[in-house]
């Protein structure tokens, strides 16, 4: 009895405890098939963007990055600006710095070379009958006065060579390389850098597409004049432009060459022109210079004004000229070029404004010798341009430069045929391409950028210009030619696109073809596995904006404790978040207990 | 004095010793100077091929250097003693005191050791030469390292010297044959250019240039040897084979006339030919003699024809001068009636050298009878020694004996001035009220120079409306009269016109008018008379504007023989104008630009082929050709295509660094012919910016327009 008594207790609590434990195991098993989500405020791991700055050099040491972070951190593969950090791999800042979250960190996992080829600014385009001047920085971690080889090799021959005559100084060197084109095409050019016995070396890859296309150019005269006549002989013997010309010499009566426009007063007419040469302009009527002005805006093309009396015209009003000031000295006197171009005309009468217009840029100033010490000064501004909307306005107030012509006293031929080259040639295409790089590593991905003249200068904004714009690129594989169709976006600016290029897998040649409102045009692009592109030493601006956006520059040698590093940086503040309590594989052990436990305490009372 | 019994032997001890020492500096020194020569020699000092200069150069250089060592070691042997206890220690200082003690004796007092007793000198000098009697001289001093540096630099000179020398060749070339039995080759090219024999220059022989210069009219003498049955000749004149000579010789003779190149390719009947020699030919030309005449050098007015004139001649030429003469033409009358006489000054000629000359002469006019409105014409006539070469003659000249209203005759009289048809009346008219101006501060001859000068310029313009007007209706015997004033025969000569009304022509009268008070201008030029000058200049002008502004009327009113050739003046019936179509120019591209081009482009190709150069050897040897076609004398075209041609023969390392020189070089020198690079264009987002930033400072600036506050 009393033990019974005294039993019954512990029976009873074994029973409690039994059915407690059944109620653990089983709550769990309910609770995981449920699995329920609960949001709260708390701190979770830390968000890292981890971004290779090269997208084909460095996604190898991004890899290795993600590799080492993916235990402790969310990680990202591209930039994301509520990140808690990001971390750039590689060895410069990437070309955009959209959506790097702070603080910064960079890996870099090569040892700096000292010598860097910073940039190579050569034009995406050049003339056949016209050296290629290739314009180089490098960069060289050198004590002041170390001598740089710098070399252009075009098919593997080195064809100009800077040697020993450049030295160091403040660890840059600025060099200009030529290159003669000798076939239209594109011309693949190499830039290679040397130091210390070829101890240090570095090398930059880029194209130039040479064309043998003449610039389209008009010379009109409203009346006969020497200067617009002499002009254009001289442009004629230029092998860079086609000229088409009209001279009216009496009501109508004139002499064309070409296909001439009979006035200027159409601009579609004048459309055709990179640059229109105008003679005599003080003969043009209103109507003449309203279709100039219409080339200049809408068209963005170049116009040359040659003046040749001192009479006042219509023209005017294309300049923003008040007053003239005119100058006739007895013997014609040197009108030199302010950029270091060494063609000089010569001209007794002269004829400037009296103040420049505001933002006229002066081309080339009368010298004045003065009588009585011989000294010579800059005297008025008789070559100078202007801009009218996007078009050019150049003039010419050497009213009789025609006198002094000949190659012994002036170079009248070749200053006017590269003044009118240039002012053709800064006229604006139907369709214009910015490419990030030409040369391109295979599958790399550059920006496009595509500019359709037609609905970038019309004329009212907003009047709902259109134009149909495709883009593709094309390529030969082994079997034949591949044509991949690239996606363009509207830009916020009417008129240009934007895209990415992803470079086609096979190596060679390949073009982008672009085609907007009839218009086609190609542009070179290159796809060479080993390619290298210019790019600044940006070492030191690496690691200052690191440590300026809170970070440090690591070395991929010390990854492994990266990580401790990083977490050590990161401040990760309490955000909502959506968590499943459920999910973790402790439960097991609770559950695992409570199943224990019940089976146990059962067998401990007799039960099954 | 006490005499020492061993002072002699002593003595002569040291003396052999000290010639000892003064044969070895002079071997060593001679050894070096032969060093030196071999340096220059390695330098191009002679060039090569001129082994007896050499040899007198390295003998100049050896005594120079003996004598330079000589100067050099004076010191030390004058302390042989010294010397000599120095290489044998073991004379523990007996023989530098005995040499003192001897030297004391000789020497006097003040000789340090002058005091020393005689018996402890002669101790001395006994130990001393009981000392030396064991040394041997030639072991001291020996000469075998200065004969061995003699020696070496003897071998290096002769080397040197016998380089060029037919064994060495011969043997170079029997070297060549083992190696390359059957390929065809030239070993050797001996060029002999003969100048002509009147420049009296020397005859050069050179060998394997690969560039002559030879003056024109020289003779090349080619001397060519190697493994050939036959040679390929080419020049720009054409091209043909030359067998050798019984030497084995191929000689080419060849006359140098203009630039050009010789291409020699050797021929072997069984095998390909050999790799061609190009020689660059650059001709100099012979330049004409320069004559100038120094004093007085201007065009002389003067009042006296009994004038003498002073004259000073210069003249000078490349080669040499053969002859320097003063002509003179004497030219008298008017009108149809002109005379001409010539003759020769004698001049007194200094020859400075034989290629400058001067001299000095006298022209007397009183032997000429010159009178007023006559002149003479001088010129100076130099003549080289070429033979048939054209006198070369110096400006001419005028002395003219003034009269009123003369003018310069047209063709031998009138300076050529740049300025020329610059001058108009209204021109001098500006220079008479400048000239009137200056007269208070001017000497009163200064005054009547430039009055008279001013006169020569207004008679230039006359003579320019003279003949516009036809000149032969111009009656000079009615300047001063009217229109109406013609003489007789003037008047039946233009009687079709003056029946016509044509000569009643108010622009024609005007334009008369106007040339007969130019010549009363110029009439009172020559005297000075200023203001009366002014006077009728401004006349001269009024008249000519009246004239001008009827220049219609003028044209038509021309009587028949001064009609214009209107086939020869573009002008034409105004309804028979039409508008005109022409093609558009193309460019005419430049020959050399294009030639040059193609060649950088195959030379770049080549470069840039991955087979050996050495394979290329024909592309390049053609290609060199070519280059040297499109300007033979062009100097930097010639060391480019040197660089091709020798390019194929290097190995490949220095080959390819050849090629990569020529292509540099060759896109240096097609550059200088190309236009500038175009200037870089600014970005579309900057033209179009700056575009905006115009139009509104434009807009601004406008008037009526509130300046934008914005």
């Amino acid at each position: 009895m009393n033990a019974d008594a005294t039993l019954r207790p512990a029976v009873v609590r074994t029973a409690r405890v039994r059915r407690f434990t059944r109620f653990v195991a089983v709550a769990i098993a309910i609770a995981a098939f449920i699995d329920p989500a609960v949001t709260t405020s708390r701190s979770g791991k830390p968000v890292v963007a981890v971004v290779p700055v090269d997208t084909h050099a460095d996604s190898a040491l991004a890899a290795r990055v993600r590799e080492s972070l993916n235990d402790r951190f969310v990680v990202l593969s591209s930039p994301f600006a509520r990140a808690d950090a990001t971390v750039l791999a590689g060895t410069a800042l990437p070309a955009t710095l959209d959506d790097i979250a702070s603080p910064t960190f960079a890996v870099t996992d090569i040892a700096e070379p000292s010598l860097h080829i910073a940039s190579v600014r050569v034009p995406a385009s050049a003339s056949l009958h016209a050296p290629v001047h290739v314009e180089i920085v490098a960069d060289h971690r050198a004590s002041a006065g170390t001598p740089v080889s710098l070399a252009l090799q075009h098919n593997g021959v080195i064809v100009d060579r800077v040697m020993d005559s450049v030295s160091v100084e403040r660890g840059r060197v600025h060099a200009s390389l030529t290159f003669v084109p000798t076939a239209a095409g594109t011309a693949s050019l190499r830039v290679l850098a040397s130091s210390g016995a070829g101890a240090d070396t570095a090398r930059a890859d880029v194209i130039v597409n040479i064309q043998d296309v003449a610039l389209p150019v008009l010379v009109f005269d409203p009346r006969p004049s020497y200067q617009s006549t002499f002009v254009r002989r001289a442009l004629e013997r230029d092998a860079r432009l086609r000229v088409t010309s009209r001279t009216v010499t009496s009501r109508s009566i004139s002499t064309t060459a070409g296909e001439a426009p009979v006035r200027l007063e159409d601009a579609a007419e004048l459309s055709r022109f990179d640059a229109i040469v105008v003679g005599a302009p003080d003969a043009l009527t209103d109507r003449d210079v309203a279709g100039l002005e219409r080339f200049l805006r809408e068209r963005g093309g170049s116009v040359v004004l040659l003046l040749d009396t001192r009479a006042r015209g219509a023209f005017e009003r294309l300049l923003g000229v008040r007053d003239w000031r005119y100058r006739d000295v007895d013997r014609g006197t040197r009108i030199v070029p302010q950029r270091g171009d060494t063609a000089t005309l010569r001209a007794a009468q002269q004829y400037a404004p009296s103040s420049l217009p505001d933002g006229a840029t002066v081309i080339a100033r009368a010298h004045r010798t003065a009588a009585d010490t011989g000294a010579v000064a800059e005297g008025d501004p008789v070559l100078w341009s202007t801009s009218v909307g996007v078009g050019r306005v150049v003039v010419s107030g050497a009213l009789d430069a025609w006198r002094y012509r000949e190659r012994e006293v002036s170079s009248f031929d070749r200053l006017w045929q590269q003044l009118v080259v240039d002012a053709a040639a800064v006229a604006i295409a139907p369709v214009t391409v910015e490419l990030g790089h030409a040369v391109l590593a295979p599958r790399e991905q550059t920006s496009v950028l595509v500019s359709v003249r037609s609905a970038l200068l019309r004329r009212i904004p907003g009047d709902g210009a259109s134009a149909r714009v495709s883009a593709h690129i094309e390529s030969a594989d082994s079997t034949a030619m591949v044509r991949t169709p690239i996606r363009l976006w509207p830009t916020g600016t009417a008129g240009v696109l934007q895209g990415i290029l992803t470079a086609p897998a096979e190596s060679g040649a390949g073009r982008l073809v672009i085609t907007a409102d009839g218009h086609r045009t190609e542009t070179p692009v290159r796809i060479d596995p080993t390619r290298r592109l210019a790019a600044p030493d940006a070492s030191g601006l690496l690691a200052a904006w690191v440590s300026a956006h809170g970070g440090q520059l690591i070395s991929a040698s010390d990854l492994a404790t990266f990580p401790r590093t990083l977490a050590e940086s990161v401040t990760v503040g309490e955000r909502a978040e959506r968590w499943y309590p459920m999910r973790s594989l402790w439960w097991l052990l609770p559950f695992a207990l409570a199943l224990s436990a019940e089976w146990w305490l059962r067998r401990r009372s007799g039960l099954p | 004095m006490t005499v020492f019994t061993d002072e002699a032997p002593l003595r002569r001890f040291l003396a052999g010793a000290a010639n000892r020492v003064r044969l070895i500096a002079l071997l060593e020194g001679a050894a070096a100077g032969l060093f030196v020569a071999f340096v220059l020699a390695l330098a191009g000092v002679p060039a090569r091929g001129a082994p007896w200069p050499f040899v007198w150069i390295a003998l100049l250089c050896a005594g120079l250097g003996a004598a330079m060592r000589l100067v050099m070691t004076g010191a030390t042997r004058g302390r042989i003693a010294h010397l000599v206890e120095r290489r044998a220690p073991s004379c523990r200082n007996l023989v530098i005191t005995a040499d003192e003690l001897l030297q004391a004796r000789a020497g006097g007092a003040d000789m340090p050791l002058a005091s020393a007793p005689p018996h402890v000198a002669a101790l001395v000098c006994s130990e001393a030469l009981r000392v030396v009697r064991t040394l041997d001289v030639r072991v001291l001093f020996p000469v075998r390292h200065a004969a061995l540096a003699l020696g070496a630099g003897v071998a290096l000179v002769a080397l040197s010297a016998a380089r060029d020398t037919r064994p060495l060749r011969d043997a170079a070339s029997a070297v060549r044959s083992v190696v390359a039995p059957n390929v065809a080759r030239i070993d050797e090219v001996r060029i002999t250019i003969t100048p002509p024999s009147y420049s009296q220059r020397p005859a050069v022989t050179v060998r394997d240039t690969s560039r002559i210069e030879a003056l024109a009219g020289s003779r090349i003498t080619l001397l060519a040897r190697g493994h050939a049955d036959s040679l390929f000749v080419q020049t720009l004149s054409g091209s043909r084979h030359v067998a050798a000579t019984d030497a084995g010789e191929f000689r080419i003779e060849l006359s140098a006339d203009e630039d050009g190149f010789i291409s020699l390719a050797p021929l072997l009947a069984d095998a390909p030919a050999g790799s061609p020699r190009l020689i660059g030919l650059t001709v100099i030309p012979d330049d004409a003699p320069r004559v100038r005449i120094v004093t007085p050098g201007r065009d002389l007015f003067l009042r006296d024809s009994e004038s003498v004139i002073d004259l000073a001649v210069e003249s000078d030429d490349d080669l040499g001068l053969s002859s320097l003469q003063l002509r003179y033409t004497r030219v008298a009358g008017s009108g149809e009636r002109f005379t001409f006489d010539e003759g020769t000054i004698p001049l007194s000629v200094s020859r400075t050298n034989p290629r400058a000359w001067k001299a000095s002469g006298r022209l007397a006019l009183a032997p000429l009878k010159l009178t007023p409105g006559d002149m003479v014409v001088y010129r100076a006539v130099a003549t080289d020694r070429r033979p048939g070469a054209p006198a070369t003659e110096s400006d001419a000249f005028i002395a003219e004996i003034i009269s009123p209203g003369g003018d310069a005759a047209a063709g031998f009289a009138i300076d050529p001035e740049q300025e020329r048809y610059a001058v108009s009346q209204a021109m001098v008219v500006l220079k008479t009220e400048r000239l009137i101006a200056r007269m208070g501060t001017m000497p009163a001859d200064s005054v009547l120079a430039a009055s008279m000068e001013l006169a020569v310029e207004q008679r230039k313009v006359r003579a320019e409306f003279v003949f516009m007007m036809g000149g032969e209706l111009l009656d000079e015997r009615g300047h001063e009269g009217h229109l109406d004033d013609l003489g007789e025969e003037a008047e039946a000569e233009a009687e079709d016109d003056i029946l016509a009304g044509r000569l009643e022509n108010q622009g024609r009268a005007a334009l008369m008018r106007a040339i007969r008070s130019m010549s009363r201008a110029s009439t009172m030029l020559n005297v000075a008379q200023l203001t009366d000058a002014l006077a009728a200049e401004k006349s001269a002008l009024s008249q000519l504007e009246l004239a001008f502004s009827r220049a219609r009327i003028i044209l038509r009113a021309l009587a028949e023989r001064e009609a214009l050739d209107l086939t020869r003046r573009l002008s034409g019936d105004l309804t028979d104008a039409r508008s005109a179509q022409r093609a558009v120019v193309t460019p005419v591209a430049d020959a050399r630009s294009v030639a040059l081009r193609s060649a950088l482009a195959e030379l770049a190709t080549i470069g840039g082929d991955a087979a050996p150069v050495s394979s290329r050897s024909a592309a390049l040897d053609l290609l060199a050709q070519r280059m040297l076609r499109v300007d033979p004398s062009f100097e930097p075209l010639q060391s480019v295509s040197t660089l091709v041609a020798d390019a194929s023969s290097r190995d490949e390392r220095t080959a390819r660094g050849m090629l990569e020189r020529a292509v540099s070089s060759l896109a240096a020198i097609l550059q200088t012919s190309l236009p500038a690079a175009r200037t870089p264009a600014p970005s579309l987002e900057a033209v179009r910016l700056r575009g905006a930033l115009m139009d509104a400072r434009r807009r601004a600036a406008a008037p009526g327009t509130s300046g934008g506050g914005r």
